[in-house]
């Protein structure tokens, strides 16, 4: 089923043999207004997961799974001891309703997009700041 | 001067400006991608490419690049610039020349095979694909039927002057019976004989089936029956991660392990391009050197690394015949293959999960094997050795080389195994594993 709808120019090809593609370019979450401090000092107990290394989605992007790199142990507001490898296994409504603050601090960084078979990786500026969840349960079911 | 004639001109330019070792691939690609959607074909395309990989060596300085076809004094500037990037770049530990030919090489894999790239024909195999899959009861199909004919030239400063022709079919099919209930299949082939598209799209559109009315799969330990899509993924995790380049930087979980158990006993694994009628056979790696049969796990135990002359002068070994320039890689996985059938197999599983495809297998740690990857397509319960129903939203999270020493049998049928998520061609049987990780999102 297709809607009524005009392109939003978001089509794109890796090179001049490959047909375009509807996929992200720019893309990044909208900072809010917290501060990384503002953000940790509601936190009684919880985990700052700074970067990932492992992940994955399902075909559908509803199932997805980080698993934290550097993270560490938040206590009354301050960070603590490392933690090794947090899992974070969510369905993509799980892990967007429990946002709830959203810091002012956007990051970007230079990445790449893979999609098409054969495989088209094509070049995106992504980012956003960091972001608080809540009552989210880490380690995976 | 004549295209075919660049690669010797550029060698010597590149050896006159400095360089103490040089090696240009010439890759003249002729190529039809036809998709479809929705039981037709949605585009079809045909291209060349014409593309020079550049690769010297000033001692222990190394530069690279590619090249699309360009006019003569293009290339040589790009052949100037090289030599100079190589001799900014930070020495590498060790210094190894290209190995010295002349080499002599199997003509039967030089010489390739012939596939038609008549449109005509290529959508009369999309046309047997669709109709596979929608006779087995599949409702829309979808897919894409690559076709590439291509001649790689090779010379070096090793006294490497050689050619090879190569050609191959990659049809990829996926069915649905509706929009969670869908089969994914697949059919590889160095000529149009070992195609079967037909067949690709039966079991595309069988799996499909079968797959209707699929509920949530609850988390646990459980045997698995891997199908050959999903244990062909796991074997070239294997594969690659027996390069010496990646056991050398620390990201394989094959480091250490060299003469040690990492899979079960009744794993064997074979690196294998000289196998004439396989989509992957070559004749000749990045260096020249002639490709051979590897063993690289024997009777679950891994027996060696894959080399090319850089990793084999710091592991203390020969080459391969395995290179990339950098990095060695396999060509073509095979995988000692068992004595029971799919059935017989699945009659033996008293409470598991058949697991047909998966996607995005990514590492927590490479050094470690800690991993997970996420079935697609069909997933099935099986009770009391017969399949009970189909599940979906279920993670595979385990460690590689605990699921490799826990594999107990292997089928005694295999396919050959190539797609987006399976890289190297890969001769895979169904495999069963025990107490396997499967979880689930926590919300």
């Amino acid at each position: 089923m297709y809607s009524e709808c005009h392109s939003p120019g978001s089509s794109r090809a890796v090179a001049y043999n490959r047909e375009p593609i509807v996929r992200m370019a720019n893309t990044f979450l909208e900072p809010g207004d917290h501060s990384q401090e503002e953000l940790l000092e509601d936190i009684k107990e919880g985990v700052y997961i700074k970067n990932f290394m492992e992940w994955n989605i399902d075909d559908r992007r509803f199932n997805q799974r980080y698993v934290g790199l550097e993270a560490y142990r938040i206590e009354d507001g301050e960070l603590k001891d490392m933690l090794r490898n947090p899992v974070l296994e969510v369905t993509t409504v799980g892990l967007w309703s429990a946002v709830d603050a959203v810091g002012n601090d956007p990051q970007f960084q230079a990445a790449y997009c893979g999609k098409g078979d054969p495989m088209q990786a094509i070049p995106v500026w992504t980012g956003g700041p960091h972001i608080r969840l809540r009552e989210v349960k880490l380690g995976g079911a | 001067m004549k295209t075919g004639e660049m690669p010797d001109h550029l060698v010597n330019l590149a050896l006159k400006e400095g360089a103490t070792d040089v090696a240009v691939k010439l890759v003249d690609k002729d190529e039809v991608v036809i998709r479809f959607a929705n039981n037709e074909v949605t585009v079809s395309k045909a291209f060349r490419e014409v593309l020079f990989d550049i690769f010297l060596l000033i001692g222990k300085h190394r530069a690279a690049t590619a090249v699309p076809l360009s006019s003569k004094e293009n290339l040589e500037t790009e052949v100037r610039n090289l030599v100079k990037t190589a001799k900014i770049t930070p020495p590498a530990e060790v210094y190894a020349p290209l190995p010295q030919g002349p080499f002599e090489y199997d003509p039967r894999l030089t010489k390739g095979s012939r596939i038609s790239l008549e449109p005509d024909r290529l959508t009369g195999y999309v046309e047997e694909a669709i109709n596979g899959a929608l006779d087995a009861g599949a409702k829309k199909v979808a897919g894409t039927l690559v076709a590439t004919r291509a001649t790689v030239s090779l010379s070096t400063s090793g006294q490497v002057h050689v050619t090879e022709k190569k050609a191959g079919l990659e049809m990829s099919v996926r069915a649905f019976a509706s929009d969670i209930a869908s089969g994914h299949w697949v059919s590889i082939s160095r000529g149009e004989k070992g195609l079967e598209p037909g067949e690709a799209g039966r079991k595309a559109g069988e799996i499909a089936k079968a797959s209707s009315h699929p509920r949530r799969g609850e988390p646990g330990k459980f045997t698995a029956l891997l199908g050959p899509m999903v244990f062909a993924d796991l074997v070239n995790q294997v594969g690659m991660a027996s390069s010496a380049f990646l056991v050398d930087i620390g990201q394989s979980f094959l480091a250490e392990k060299m003469d040690s158990e990492v899979a079960s006993s009744e794993f064997r694994l074979i690196d294998d391009p000289t196998v004439a009628d396989s989509f992957g056979a070559k004749a000749f790696d990045d260096e020249g050197v002639p490709t051979k049969r590897n063993t690289i796990v024997d009777r679950g135990v891994l027996k060696t690394y894959l080399h090319n002359s850089t990793t084999a002068k710091k592991f203390r070994k020969e080459t391969t015949g395995n290179a990339g320039l950098f990095s060695p890689r396999p060509w073509n996985l095979m995988v000692g293959s068992g004595e029971k059938s799919f059935e017989e197999l699945l009659a033996e599983v008293d409470k598991g999960i058949y697991v047909t495809n998966n996607w995005y297998l990514r590492y927590q740690n490479h050094r470690t094997g800690d991993f997970s990857t996420i079935p697609r397509d069909g997933m099935f319960l099986i009770r009391r050795g017969e399949i009970s129903s189909c599940i979906r939203e279920l993670r595979i999270s385990d460690n590689m080389l605990r699921v490799m020493r826990n594999i107990t049998e292997l089928d005694r049928s295999h396919s050959w195994i190539k797609w987006w998520e399976v890289v190297v061609p890969t001769l895979a049987p169904c495999a069963v594993v025990e107490d396997v990780s499967f979880t689930k999102s926590s919300m």
